[in-house]
């Protein structure tokens, strides 16, 4: 079930209704939460549901271990717990890839041997829950939280629908304290949720569906038969479906649970409109860049150890997040944006470090400036690393900026929708948080009855404009 | 998590009534798919489905209930105009056709080949007449070529056959090419998607000389005959209507002087949908054989185990097996479709002049 679906929207009704229904009986309640959790999920794969309650219950009893053993044992413990949950990842997404590769590296050495051919599907937002049972364990490691003695809640957290299939990455301690006493008794920005379920349904509908099925999935796949222009007006095309069908999907994700009296993380915080590189990390996919940053960037010392060693961290930190979108192509791309962080770090250490003008207009001036052209750079520069991350190989992206400096190429027409889109697309993320605001304003003004005309007919306008079919979202991939 | 990722926007913080919310929800789901019902039976019929679930068949039994009221009412009318008002708009020629459908061409020498080509159709037509439909006539069909790919999900980004055949294509000489892949379509549902239609416009624009398509794997479902009567699949009839269907698509490119070639779809994972792909395949197979300069590629045995099993994995020619099969069990990893490509290259290879860069 996609969320921008009627079955979903079905499903979800109901959920809605029995949701604030039982919550007077809190048992009741945790156990019909987890019950639709593990209905939602099992719909698309029933293998998926026995996998995720699988780990579950390894994670729940490791952190329990973790919590209560002595002081040595603990880590040995965490050791264990972690090298589980990179196993199982690395099983579900890489298997395939090794058995190749030692295949090959085995014929080097004159051994002809073929591993055992397993077809595995890699289930559905595993990439996501493991990331999250990883932090729950060196957070009860750390002593940030103990390890909850109910298994129930635990699954919970696991598996709450409007989480499950591509984040965010919610940490124990923000979620587990949510499912105390039947939850809350009333829902907090009622208002700003809608208004998120809408602009998400926009994004996705409306922008990113769109944009795939008119320019960016063809002009990734072939290169080589389109344009310069074309090609370009491609990268920034995909900026902008990256963008919208992931934020989309938080957005309904955190509108969805936001209706249930869940209150989540912010995912994205208009990471386009970053004025550089490090600020743009800080932006985009929020929960996985905390994360990188609280379990591998500060464990391996951030910048505690010393310039060097903070600009290795970096860009260890940044072909891990290469690394848990795929291999090939997605490490290059890891290289790059950890390159362009270093970069940017040492412009910013050797500025400290240099003459500083500290007359006050001045550098506020200096400041706007470097601002205004920074956050130009930035996206362009995000958007072109994006070519890396799209193409389906490498050699896909190499052919692709081989066309892109093709200056012998004819003029392709340029459809006029597609320009449309751009520049709606553009628009919505230059204004986003405006949006968001006064669509909300606009709502809360509303007596009930006219809410509830005009949710239906924004909902009847969004599929109008919406296309005929609907592209899976883009991070249900990883 | 420090708390104040925690805010959910920059608001003051109000309190509503679950009520509201549900009343909210209540009315989406009861007036949206009702008013557009039509829409509900194509989206949660054409897409691929997740698996069944209740909620699935309440939605479709609802909008077929929706769809049944409005017509009692008379407002089926009013409703099917207001439909084709947003298709209209959606696919409005301001917005939408491109001046014109040219595929990008290497430098200007190829542009002036292309121009000649397009002065040329009379010519193309007296040769392509001196074409014998049988086999023993070694005549093959000169450059420029102007290839036209299309058909379902195995011809979209994605299906596997389809961009990889595209970029094969277009290492050869006086060659441009046009792909069109339409995931869940097919000729059973032109409700759906007007297959006819939709190649008769991009003939029009592009004016090829070669077509190359892949259709089917969602065609196995009922037809909605000429007569008004739906045939499901399997039922009397059903091989009839289909192949007047495949019959009626080719003479459309036949009437243009197209070379067709028409990929057969390869073994599938699930045994029912196979025996069908199978029966389809004969289909495309015969009606193909009637119309001139079509050619058939079958490629059901390129991708079995070798004994006319499904497999997932295929052995390369250095005979390390490589995964060739998507999971659904239906479409095609890179691997799978290298392979296919390649037959297709080569049969195409014996009926036109391909000669590479």
């Amino acid at each position: 079930m996609l969320f921008p679906t009627f079955e979903f929207f079905y499903f979800f009704t109901l959920v809605l209704i029995l949701n604030w229904f039982l919550k007077r009986w809190p048992t009741a309640w945790r156990l019909f939460l987890l019950f639709s959790s593990y209905y939602f999920y099992s719909v698309w794969d029933n293998n998926f549901l026995l996998i995720l309650v699988v780990i579950s219950i390894f994670n729940f009893f490791s952190a329990l271990l973790i919590d209560k053993s002595i002081l040595g044992f603990r880590k040995f413990l965490l050791f264990i717990a972690v090298f589980v949950n990179l196993l199982a990842l690395g099983f579900f997404k890489y298997y395939d890839f090794f058995r190749v590769s030692t295949e090959l590296l085995l014929r080097k050495f004159g051994f002809l041997v073929t591993l055992p051919l397993l077809e595995i599907i890699l289930p559905l937002g595993l990439s996501f829950y493991i990331l999250r049972a990883i932090s729950y364990n060196i957070d009860v490691y750390r002593r940030k939280i103990a390890a909850t003695f109910s298994l129930l809640d635990f699954l919970i957290y696991t598996s709450f629908f409007p989480q499950i299939l591509s984040g965010p990455v919610m940490r124990a301690g923000d979620f587990l304290i949510q499912l105390k006493d039947g939850g809350a008794k009333k829902i907090e920005n009622f208002y700003h949720y809608l208004t998120l379920i809408f602009l998400g349904l926009f994004k996705k509908l409306v922008i990113s569906s769109y944009l795939v099925l008119s320019i960016t999935d063809d002009v990734f796949a072939v290169p080589e038969n389109h344009s310069q222009l074309v090609l370009l007006l491609a990268v920034f095309a995909y900026s902008i479906v990256i963008y919208f069908d992931f934020s989309g999907y938080s957005d309904m994700a955190i509108g969805f649970a936001g209706l249930l009296g869940f209150k989540t993380p912010i995912n994205f915080d208009t990471p386009y409109l970053s004025s550089n590189i490090k600020d743009f990390w800080r932006r985009w996919h929020i929960s996985i860049s905390d994360w990188m940053r609280d379990y591998v960037y500060i464990p391996l010392g951030g910048n505690r150890k010393g310039l060097i060693r903070k600009y290795f961290n970096l860009m260890i930190v940044m072909i891990l997040v290469g690394l848990w979108h795929g291999m090939n192509h997605y490490i290059i791309w890891g290289v790059i944006s950890g390159l362009a962080l270093i970069i940017f770090n040492i412009y910013q250490d050797i500025k400290e470090r240099s003459f500083k003008i500290n007359i006050e207009p001045v550098k506020k001036w200096r400041e706007d400036i470097s601002k205004f052209f920074g956050g130009i750079f930035t996206f362009i520069f995000i958007s072109f690393s994006w070519i890396f991350f799209r193409s389906e190989n490498t050699a896909n992206a190499i052919k692709f900026l081989k066309s892109l400096f093709n200056f012998s190429k004819n003029i392709e027409p340029l459809k006029t929708h597609v320009l449309i889109l751009l520049f709606v697309g553009f628009l919505v993320f230059l204004f986003e948080k405006q949006i968001i605001k006064k669509l909300t304003g606009i709502q809360q003004r509303l007596s009930a009855p006219l809410l509830i005309l005009f949710s239906v007919l924004v909902t009847i306008l969004i599929l109008k404009l919406g296309p005929d079919i609907i592209p899976p979202f883009i991070y249900f991939n990883f | 998590m420090e708390n104040n990722n925690l805010k959910s926007g920059d608001k003051t913080p109000n309190f509503t009534s679950p009520i509201l919310a549900i009343l909210v929800f209540v009315f989406i789901i009861a007036l949206v798919p009702f008013y557009e019902s039509k829409r509900v039976v194509i989206w949660e019929t054409q897409r691929e489905a997740q698996g069944d679930n209740i909620f699935r068949t309440a939605v479709l039994n609802y909008a077929s209930v929706a769809e049944m009221v409005k017509e009692k009412l008379g407002l089926s009318n009013f409703f099917d105009k207001e439909h084709d008002f947003w298709l209209g708009l959606k696919k409005s020629p301001v917005l939408f056709e491109e001046t014109e459908t040219l595929g990008v061409i290497d430098g200007s020498e190829e542009e002036k080949k292309i121009e000649n080509q397009q002065e040329k159709p009379e010519e193309e037509k007296q040769k392509e007449e001196l074409i014998e439909p049988d086999q023993s006539s070694q005549t093959k069909l000169e450059p420029p070529f102007r290839v036209l790919i299309l058909g379902d999900s195995f011809i979209a980004v994605g299906g596997g056959v389809g961009n990889p055949l595209e970029s094969e294509l277009l290492k050869y000489k006086d060659l441009v090419v046009k792909r069109l892949g339409k995931v869940s379509s097919g000729l059973s549902r032109p409700d759906y998607f007007n297959w006819n239609l939709t190649a008769q416009e991009l003939i029009s624009q592009f004016n090829p000389n070669v077509a190359i398509m892949m259709f089917g794997s969602n065609d196995n479902q009922g037809l909605v005959a000429s007569d008004g009567k739906v045939i499901s699949y399997g039922e009397e009839g059903w091989n009839e209507e289909y192949s007047k269907r495949v019959s009626n698509f080719l003479e459309i490119f036949e009437k243009n002087n197209i070379t067709v070639f028409w990929i057969g779809l390869p073994v599938m994972k699930e045994k029912y949908f196979s025996e069908r792909v199978q029966n389809l395949n004969s289909i495309y197979e015969a009606e193909v054989k009637n119309h001139k300069n079509a050619y058939f590629i079958p490629t059901w045995d390129l991708l079995d185990d070798g004994q006319g099993n499904y497999a997932a994995y295929l052995a390369d020619e250095t005979g390390q097996y490589k995964l060739a099969r998507v999971s659904d069990g239906i479409h095609l990893q890179f691997f799978g479709g290298r392979i296919i490509v390649e037959e297709v290259i080569k049969k195409m290879g014996e009926r036109i002049k391909l000669e590479i860069k």
